[in-house]
C-alpha cells in the first residue's frame, strides 16, 4: 500500500477498485485508500481533500 | 448564464478518479455544518440522485430518519434506500442548491447525479466527440 500511495505517478490500481481513496484536492495525488470511508475522513479531514470510489475497467457498469 | 466545461475523465490523464470516458466532476455535498467533496458522475438514467450511503455517516445524516424506500438497478433485484434533502455545491455555477439524495449501501461508486434535482438545476450537454460537457445553470 505505501508504494503505490508513495508515487503520486501511479494510477489506480486493483488495491484501489471497490475502495474509498483520499485524493489532493486537485486530483493529482493519491493520499490514501481504505475499504471505509470514515477511516480515510478522520485522517485527512473533509477539507482540501477529495473522495472517490474508483471504477474497475475490467468490469461494465450500467449507469 | 452561469456555464462550466468540464472534461470527460479518461482524457484528462492528469486528474486521477474516474478510469473510464465518463462524465465526472467534483461536487461538495453539505448538511449541518458538515460537508464533504467527491467525485460524482452525471447519470441521465439515475431517477434520483443516488449516493453510497458511507457519505450519509460523514455528514451526520442519520438513515433511521429518513424515508425508507427502494432501488432498482440493472439487475432487476431491490435494494434498500433512504431519502433525504441536502445541499449541493459546484464551484462556479452559482448558488448552493438543495435536493433529494437516496442514500444506498451497495453503489459502486461515491455519487450518481440524477434528474430529480441536477437535471432540474442544469441543462446538461454531452459532447462526447470533443471529450467534454457543459452544464448551464437553468435557474440562474
Amino acid at each position: 500500500m505505501k508504494d503505490i500511495v508513495k508515487n503520486n505517478k501511479m494510477r489506480f490500481t486493483n488495491d484501489h477498485y471497490g475502495k474509498w481513496v483520499a485524493l489532493s484536492p486537485d486530483r493529482k495525488v493519491i493520499l490514501d485508500y481504505s475499504s471505509s470511508l470514515s477511516a480515510l475522513t478522520r485522517k485527512f479531514g473533509t477539507k482540501e481533500v477529495v473522495y472517490t470510489k474508483p471504477q474497475d475497467p475490467a468490469l461494465n457498469y450500467a449507469f | 448564464m452561469l456555464k462550466v466545461e468540464f472534461p470527460y475523465c479518461k482524457f484528462n490523464p492528469d486528474f486521477l478518479g474516474c478510469n473510464c470516458d465518463e462524465p465526472c466532476l467534483l461536487v461538495t455535498l453539505k448538511e449541518g455544518g458538515k460537508e464533504i467533496t467527491v467525485e460524482a458522475m452525471v447519470d441521465s438514467g439515475c431517477t434520483v440522485t443516488h449516493a453510497n450511503s458511507a457519505l450519509a455517516g460523514e455528514l451526520g445524516i442519520d438513515l433511521r430518519i429518513c424515508i425508507p424506500t427502494k432501488t432498482i438497478g440493472i439487475s432487476g433485484e431491490m435494494e434498500e434506500a433512504w431519502m433525504t434533502e441536502i445541499t449541493f455545491s459546484l464551484p462556479g455555477l452559482g448558488d448552493d442548491f438543495r435536493g433529494p439524495v437516496l442514500f444506498t449501501k451497495n453503489l459502486p461508486v461515491s455519487i450518481l447525479l440524477g434528474q430529480k434535482n441536477f437535471f432540474d438545476t442544469f441543462d446538461v450537454h454531452f459532447q462526447k466527440s470533443k471529450h467534454l460537457f457543459t452544464l448551464t445553470r437553468v435557474d440562474a
